[in-house]
């Protein structure tokens, strides 16, 4: 009999195996959560796992998001994807510890595979991976948000020079005197613009 | 005008397209924009007899859905 084990450690069964489950977490942080708080996060968690026979594989950075719906009254949350090699007792000591972050906001873990050979999955972490994932990126929400604003502006211009055009040709073809600044007369420069044509295609 | 019926499904709405036809598709909770598809507008799971899933694809759909609202991806109920 094995007296070394410590009773008030958990243990999985999987644990005294050869083989370890595949499981993956998603965790959102507070939106302000900078560089160095995500870095020590994430080193923290390789060194918890690295300690419990556990093995962080890979680690990815969503970027900020905008959150469906509030959570403790923040919009938009930091998102982190990690995947870890380990048993049922690695899940319940990381979890304990992210509830205990006050950074993570939500946490969800799911198992993906079972039965896994430590061995023959290799740790994709590396530093530039690790200084990779601390780089938060911006919310693609917001970058479509601003692409978008800024076709609307490009559109308009667009409508406002061919607006333009159209009432120079207006001008040019109505015996017109006086010469009204064109940005004024959108609306019946839009009218002269089909009328021009108009007389362009009698010619 | 025998075109145009056949886009109908006998009830007067224009067929759409599944976006699980695609058999390279896997429904998974972090893909939001697949799931939108299987989700109305006020943020409910549309039956499968609506939808046209098979049944497989609508418990793995309804799993998927319920993690996607708990990491905030989609809406526990809109408006």
């Amino acid at each position: 009999m094995n007296t070394n084990i410590e009773p008030a450690v958990v243990r999985s069964q999987r644990s005294l195996r050869t083989t370890q489950r595949e499981y993956e977490t998603v965790l959102i942080l507070k939106p302000d959560a900078n560089k160095s708080q995500i870095k020590r996060i994430v080193t923290n968690v390789q060194q918890m796992f690295a300690d419990a026979g556990a093995s962080l594989i890979s680690a990815d950075n969503w970027g900020l998001r905008t959150l469906a719906y509030p959570i403790k009254r923040n919009t938009r949350g930091i998102y982190l994807y990690l995947r870890f090699l380990g048993g049922s007792d690695t899940v319940l000591n990381f979890e304990q510890k992210l509830r205990l972050t006050e950074t993570v906001l939500r946490y969800l873990t799911v198992k993906v595979d079972e039965d896994i050979d430590p061995t023959a999955r290799p740790s994709e972490v590396s530093e530039d991976l690790l200084e990779a994932v601390s780089d938060t990126g911006p919310d693609p929400v917001e970058i479509e948000r601003q692409r978008q604003t800024e076709e609307a502006a490009k559109a308009a211009s667009e409508a406002a020079a061919a607006a333009e055009v159209a009432a120079a040709e207006a001008a040019a073809a109505a015996p017109a005197p006086e010469e009204a600044p064109a940005k004024k007369e959108e609306a019946p420069a839009k009218e002269a613009a089909p009328a021009a044509a108009a007389t362009t295609e009698e010619n | 005008m025998s075109n145009r019926e056949e886009e109908r499904n006998g009830r007067g709405r224009p067929k759409r397209i599944s976006p699980l036809a695609d058999p390279t598709v896997v429904i998974d909770y972090k893909n939001p924009a697949l799931l939108k598809y299987f989700v109305s507008d006020r943020g409910k799971i549309v039956p499968s007899r609506v939808s046209n899933v098979n049944s497989r694809q609508q418990r793995q759909l309804t799993r998927a859905i319920k993690r996607a609202r708990i990491l905030a991806l989609l809406a526990y109920s809109a408006e």
